[in-house]
């Protein structure tokens, strides 16, 4: 397994013995990514209510792909978003005056790219990634003498994700993508059976699981448009 | 003035007639300053054509004359630019003083009008509508006199002057637009219409052409008649001889009669064939029409020069043994010198010719690829037909042997060509890489002295008084069977070179080669080649400098007219050329462009160079992978030396721009909205389907250095375009 993982980093590095194209001997493109779906559940907005309405959920990001091949690129990305927790859920333990905790949250993934039809970075490509998330309550929209004391709310989560994409260069530099990204994620806790410790004393795991709902919710599929520069 | 200009003529044709060294017989070359017609750029010569168009007519017919000069003026560049077309050699310069004589005084045609020879095998003559006949060397080849050539340039200005191509454009156009009678018509009529509008085309050649230019010229009007007969029989070779097998055969290497046919098929050929369906009304017609036009016999058969005809149609002939092998037509190629070799049997050209046509069946042989260079000898009509079931009875490796048998007793006639030494090489190691054989698996000695030994070795049983042991019996009957000859005549095969140790020492070496190959626990070459992929991704050639043969890109658009969209490939091309520039500075690759279209014009050895690398090329493109020296490659030092490179590049890429099913793409798009960017962008966008080529050569050796050919389903966008030819050149110039 050890073998496998060096012999994965060291790839584009091995690579660059051969007469790699890249884009006109460029090889790495460093994008902004934006990434929305119109949604009916989870937005990024607070104003949570029950009416049933199409709103945008979005977030933003960068990435870094490294071409190693005709057909093939290293990926690795990062991005930031943020929801907020279901009003019902977070009414509990009588704190009625709670309102929809925010929840931020980071994601980083790493995966590679393949290209069906160009060279890379050009064309129809697939991407898959594996994903790494850490959700947190930003602001507990408590009154600031009951968040005293409390410990922070954390939730991490591992996944994948698998995207379809299509690529154009313009100007020798500026690479244009666009297509959609699914992506799956599973609780880090749930994987490594690690029995956390209630931050509350009640319902911290209903907390937990809302979190993991908003977020999975959030992340399971999307549209995305990126701009990249080549260097 | 027309008949100083016919001395001219002359004197410059007798001038040729004794330069030729017909054993080292050179491919026709064009001579002079290169016309216009090949240098102009495309959209040049149809602008031209455009401005003639007259504004009086309507704007529909304005179109269609517009769209016809747009397709014709592409197609005629298109073969002016294939390197097959020539201009000033002996032949052309024979038919234009042909042509100057039928059309006598009119100064006004003669300046309109221009003769070019096709380097093609098939009996064929057109006439363009912008005043080009164009005469292919095979039609040259079949003809027997000068009045025959004489009546088809006569009928060949009528289709010029009587405008028949654009007349047929228009028709077409009315049927494919389901215009005036063609309204609301089956395709059956349509298909009927035309064929008789172009019949009608046919006859008027014929029968105008007789009578305003051929009639008058003084040849002999049967002429007219005597062309019809050579069309009805030209699919055949130039002559109808027994194929003689003698000519593969050495004193002790004999093919057995049971790899002969015992009668070979008929000749079918009639003139009465039904032309429902055809351009061109049957013979018999065309014959009965003219001849009630024919006087009788007066005239004469030859009026410029009967010695220059015969020379011209030598060199035609000569000409088509080349042409056969380029076109990877090996059995006419052989059968085309083994006729010519009846009036000059020692011709070093016709006997390599058939050497390397050999050569090539060997080696496709080999590959088991045998029947894509050998028709059926079934389809084979007349006495060519022979040497077709020859080739096809010889069994697995007497190709080879055959081959080599043949090459060095070439090699022994001609012991310092470097071109057969070249051949002689490649077939020893056909024989033995390729098909295992050893010095060992001949005999050394003759068919007769087998007989002697046998007759002794028996006699020698008997004295022993072991002549009725189980032993004995086996020993005598297999001296019987191997003295006998039927079923291994091939080990006969190299008996007569047995005391040559040139021979000997050449095969021993090989063999010593094959060995050292083997011991080095390397594959059998055969196998070999099957695995190495010699056009891998990510080669490394280590080149610095490049030469590109005129590039090109096509663009097909189902919209268009005629399916092409001459302006965009135009435009595309030159873009191409751009991007290559582009890239290659920045590989640090030097290239440069050998092509027609090049401010100021071209020189004529440019031309020449030009021609004979578009033939080479073709060639081993159409060879693929199969390693097979190119037959022109004797003549490519010469050229290499001129151009400056032995490293040749031959790219291009094809855009067909096809109909889209919106319908399906909309409901796909409702289904499945995640998708929907890319859905709607497919809507946006029409279907594309796209080639690009490139190839790499070494005109050295002949190797293919790099060969790639993508396919991909978007339009050849800028950063496609630049993406591949940077993929390219950087393989070419990193080490």
């Amino acid at each position: 397994m050890k073998k496998f993982i060096l012999i994965f980093l060291a790839a584009p590095f091995l690579s660059q013995a051969q007469s790699i194209p890249g884009y006109l001997g460029k090889r790495q493109v460093v994008s902004f990514d934006f990434n929305f779906i119109p949604s009916f559940v989870v937005t990024n907005n607070e104003d949570m209510t029950d009416d049933i309405a199409i709103k945008m959920t979005y977030k933003n990001g960068i990435s870094y792909d490294f071409i190693s091949d005709k057909s093939w690129s290293y990926t690795g990305s990062l991005d930031f978003t943020q929801t907020y927790m279901e009003a019902t859920a977070a009414d509990f333990n009588g704190y009625d005056h709670i309102r929809n905790p925010k929840i931020s949250s980071i994601g980083i993934g790493a995966g590679i790219k393949i290209y069906l039809q160009h060279l890379a970075p050009l064309g129809s490509h697939l991407e898959l990634k594996l994903l790494y998330r850490n959700s947190y309550v930003s602001d507990y929209g408590f009154e600031e003498e009951i968040v005293n004391g409390i410990e922070e709310l954390n939730v991490s989560q591992l996944g994948f994700g698998i995207g379809y994409m299509k690529s154009r260069v313009f100007n020798d530099h500026f690479v244009f993508s666009y297509g959609m990204n699914l992506n799956m994620l599973l609780s880090l806790s749930d994987i490594l059976f690690i029995d956390t410790a209630p931050i509350f004393n009640l319902g911290s795991d209903v907390l937990k699981d809302n979190i993991k709902t908003r977020i999975q919710l959030k992340e399971t599929i999307y549209m995305k448009f990126s701009i990249g520069y080549l260097l | 003035m027309s008949k100083i200009l016919n001395l001219l003529c002359l004197f410059l044709f007798s001038h040729f007639c004794f330069s030729q060294d017909w054993n080292y017989y050179q491919p026709i070359k064009a001579v002079g300053k290169v016309p216009k017609d090949f240098t102009e750029a495309y959209f040049s010569k149809y602008q031209s054509e455009k401005d003639q168009v007259s504004s009086e007519l309507k704007k529909k017919e304005k179109n269609r004359q517009d769209d016809f000069y747009k397709s014709s003026e592409y197609f005629i560049d298109q073969l002016l630019t294939n390197g097959k077309v020539f201009y000033g050699d002996t032949i052309t310069n024979y038919c234009q003083a042909v042509l100057n004589k039928i059309i006598g005084d009119d100064d006004e045609l003669k300046k309109s009008i221009r003769v070019y020879t096709v380097k093609s095998p098939l009996v064929n003559a057109t006439a363009s509508a912008n005043g080009i006949i164009f005469i292919n060397l095979g039609l040259i080849a079949q003809l027997e006199t000068e009045a025959q050539l004489a009546f088809i340039l006569s009928h060949e200005l009528i289709h010029f002057t009587n405008k028949h191509v654009l007349d047929q454009y228009i028709e077409e156009d009315k049927v494919r637009k389901g215009e005036d009678i063609f309204k609301n018509k089956s395709e059956d009529f349509k298909l009927d219409e035309l064929s008789k509008y172009s019949k009608n085309h046919e006859f008027e050649a014929d029968e105008d052409g007789f009578k305003k230019y051929f009639e008058k010229s003084g040849y002999t009007q049967r002429a007219a008649v005597e062309i019809l007969e050579i069309l009805q029989y030209a699919y055949l070779p130039f002559d109808v001889v027994a194929f003689d097998k003698s000519i593969f055969e050495n004193e002790n290497f004999i093919i057995p009669n049971s790899y002969l046919l015992e009668k070979v098929s008929t000749i079918k050929a009639v003139d009465d064939y039904d032309d429902e369906n055809s351009t061109h009304p049957n013979l018999l017609k065309r014959k009965k029409r003219l001849n009630r036009l024919i006087k009788g016999n007066q005239g004469e058969n030859f009026l410029v020069s009967e010695s220059v005809f015969k020379h011209c149609q030598k060199m035609a002939r000569f000409e088509l043994s080349r042409l056969f092998l380029v076109e990877k037509n090996y059995i006419e190629a052989i059968y085309n010198s083994f006729l010519l070799l009846r009036n000059d049997s020692n011709n070093r050209y016709l006997r390599l010719s058939i050497a390397k046509a050999l050569h090539a069946l060997s080696m496709y042989e080999n590959e088991d690829n045998l029947s894509e260079v050998l028709p059926s000898y079934k389809d084979i009509e007349g006495d060519s037909q022979q040497l077709y079931y020859l080739i096809d009875q010889l069994g697995e490796g007497e190709l080879s042997i055959l081959s080599l048998n043949y090459i060095y007793q070439l090699k022994k006639d001609f012991p310092n060509d470097k071109t057969i030494d070249i051949y002689f090489n490649r077939a020893l190691k056909c024989l033995v890489f390729e098909n295992d054989l050893r010095l060992d698996d001949f005999y050394t000695i003759s068919q007769d002295s087998l007989k002697i030994r046998s007759n002794d070795l028996k006699d020698s049983l008997k004295v022993n008084k072991v002549g009725n042991s189980k032993i004995a019996r086996i020993k005598s009957k297999k001296i019987e069977k191997e003295s006998s000859g039927s079923e291994n005549f091939w080990k006969y095969a190299f008996v007569d070179f047995m005391e040559d140790d040139l021979f000997v020492y050449a095969l021993e070496d090989m063999e010593s080669e094959y060995e050292d190959y083997l011991a080095a626990e390397i594959k059998p070459l055969k196998n070999r080649f099957r695995l190495r992929n010699r056009y891998a991704s990510s080669r490394s050639l280590g080149i610095d400098s490049i030469l590109f043969l005129n590039s090109n890109c096509l663009n097909l658009d189902y919209k268009a007219n005629d399916g092409i969209s001459y302006s965009e490939s135009e435009e595309n091309s030159t873009k191409y050329k751009a991007y290559i520039h582009e890239c290659s500075d920045l590989v640090d690759l030097n290239v440069a462009f050998i092509d027609y279209k090049r401010e100021g014009g071209i020189d004529n050895q440019t031309f020449n160079n030009l021609a004979i690398l578009q033939s080479w090329v073709r060639e081993r493109i159409n060879h693929n992978k199969q390693n097979i020296l190119v037959s022109d490659g004797e003549y490519m030092d010469s050229v290499i030396d001129q151009i400056g490179s032995r490293y040749i590049s031959k790219t291009g890429n094809i855009t067909i721009k096809g109909k889209k099913e919106i319908g399906v793409r909309v409901v796909r798009a409702l289904i499945f909205l995640p998708f929907a960017p890319m859905i709607i962008e497919d809507l946006v966008t029409p279907n594309y389907q796209s080639f690009n080529y490139f190839y790499l050569f070494d005109l050295k050796t002949g190797d293919a250095l790099l060969s790639e050919f993508n396919s991909y389903e978007t339009k050849d966008s800028e950063d496609v375009l630049k993406s591949m030819v940077y993929s390219y050149l950087i393989q070419i110039k990193e080490d």
